[in-house]
């Protein structure tokens, strides 16, 4: 069992990871993938905010690198362990139950699509508490709602550093919408995350 | 997770969800019980809070008693956004590799089903009469909302959707200017008349409705992302039966037919741009 002790007290079991960027959010995505032990197998969404147009070219990208596979998830697509997913530009992604994965074209939230918050409020509805949502640099308040409601469904929610992040408002924004369990640069992100991967397992 | 129990449970809310929908299909026959929650529940919140209802048991025992009232929530269940020639490289490998095919029928049917306020069908017949053949074609355009279907059978659309439109159309290959096909107005276009004339725009709905005969093409974009992973495959069915041995499917740029029962029935014409070829 891939259990761990948090600093909440709680002990976890994660299942999902869900990570929200906008404005620099590539290269704090590289940082993370280049950080992450052989070990880290959880299955981890990255919801970027991208410009609209057909392919993005971002998880090639990013493949280069990670051992894990990143991949942009199709509809109704499994989530598997060892994967890494991009939600795909001008779709939003919503994680369904079964753990499958949704896609929809319903109007952009708040002028973003993907919309960070509703890939993380679908998300806490399937996975509550084995649930770690993320909230990176960016220019907007998108994902704050979003790691609200983890909170509310019992996840675990980390924020970068406000002071390292290229633009501080969505950090900021999510770190005023709840309380959040830790403020950390990317690279302790990246620490923890192997560490809640850490209990082993598949 | 059976110990711990809590992955497989429902919210109340969820609850709520689920015998809503089934309140609704069984009073009034409306079938949302296959469809992704996930967005679904989205909506009915949304209705919920811009109508100051509270709890979805609630709206239950509202839309139960009064149709119009139910008519009006349905309408909000579903999702149309559209656009004309979205993603330009579908209408590519159209003009490119389907019409050539096409052009040895006599007469050809297509069936757009979900065309929403009917963009998609506009841009399909636009394509038809630069490849000259306009005249030999119908197209059969149909929604589950007919209020959309209201809108599509005028043609009239927003001047905010034009820049998109144009750059969609140069991008899918247009011969020569989206301008000869629609006259701008006031803050509105329209879509020449002349293209409407094989357009038949009529409700369908592809959950509890039957087949629709011998299409020689069936394109069905962004409305299968919407339903779960067994009625995909329903739908998909009806549409295997509606196509000619030969007939051609377009989907949305995120759907695919993979692992789904009829993946092998079809050929990719062209993977990523999701258009196949029924050869079973
Ligand atoms: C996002 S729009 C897609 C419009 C267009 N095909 C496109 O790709 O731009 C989805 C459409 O599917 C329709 N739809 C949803 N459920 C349906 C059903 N059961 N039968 C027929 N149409 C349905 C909705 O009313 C909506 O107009």
């Amino acid at each position: 069992m891939n259990q761990q002790e948090c600093s909440s007290g709680l002990i976890k079991q994660v299942e999902l990871v869900v990570i929200g960027a906008s404005s620099g959010g590539l290269d704090v995505l590289i940082t993370l993938l280049k950080t992450l032990p052989e070990h880290y197998r959880i299955p981890t969404v990255a919801v970027l905010h991208q410009r609209p147009n057909r392919s993005s070219g971002v998880p090639e990208m990013l493949a280069k690198y990670t051992h894990l596979q990143v991949q942009e998830p199709e509809d109704k697509q499994g989530i598997e362990a060892g994967c890494f997913y991009v939600a795909p530009p001008n779709y939003h992604l919503l994680i369904d139950s079964g753990k499958v994965f949704s896609l929809s074209l319903d109007a952009p939230l708040n002028f973003c699509r993907p919309s960070i918050d509703m890939a993380m409020e679908s998300a806490a509805e399937v996975y509550q508490q084995h649930l770690v949502g993320c909230v990176l640099t960016g220019a907007n308040a998108d994902g704050a709602e979003g790691v609200r409601y983890i909170k509310e469904n019992g996840g675990y929610v980390m924020v970068q550093e406000p002071a390292e992040a290229t633009v501080d408002s969505m950090p900021k924004a999510a770190i005023a919408a709840t309380e959040v369990d830790e403020i950390l640069p990317m690279v302790r992100i990246a620490e923890r995350l192997s560490s809640f991967a850490a209990g082993g397992q598949s | 997770m059976a110990q711990d129990g809590k992955l497989d449970q429902l919210s109340e809310f969820e609850v709520e969800v689920e015998c809503l929908m089934q309140a609704l299909y069984l009073r009034w026959g409306y079938d949302f019980r296959e469809y992704s929650r996930a967005s679904l529940r989205r909506r009915v919140a949304r209705y919920m809070s811009d109508n100051h209802i509270l709890r979805p048991c609630d709206l239950q025992h509202e839309l139960v008693r009064d149709k119009k009232r139910c008519v009006h929530f349905v309408r909000g269940l579903t999702v149309n956004v559209t656009d004309m020639f979205r993603d330009p490289v579908f209408y590519r490998v159209i003009r490119e590799q389907v019409i050539p095919e096409l052009r040895s029928h006599p007469f050809i049917k297509i069936w757009h089903a979900g065309c929403s306020t009917g963009e998609e069908a506009y841009s399909m017949s636009i394509l038809l009469h630069e490849e000259g053949l306009g005249e030999r074609a119908v197209i059969y355009a149909t929604d589950i909302n007919s209020q959309v279907l209201d809108q599509a059978s005028k043609g009239v659309y927003h001047d905010k959707m034009l820049a998109t439109a144009r750059e969609n159309y140069r991008d899918a290959g247009g011969k020569s200017g989206l301008d000869d096909f629609i006259s701008v107005g006031y803050e509105r276009f329209l879509i020449d008349p002349g293209l409407k004339k094989n357009i038949v725009f009529t409700q369908h709905d592809l959950v509890t409705d039957q087949v629709f005969g011998e299409m020689q093409m069936v394109i069905c974009r962004n409305v299968l992302i919407y339903f779960r992973r067994e009625l995909q495959t329903k739908v998909l069915t009806l549409f295997h039966n509606s196509l000619d041995l030969g007939g051609f499917l377009g989907l949305g740029i995120k759907e695919s037919l993979r692992s789904l029962p009829n993946e092998f029935r079809y050929k990719a014409i062209d993977e990523s741009a999701r258009v196949f070829q029924r050869i079973d």
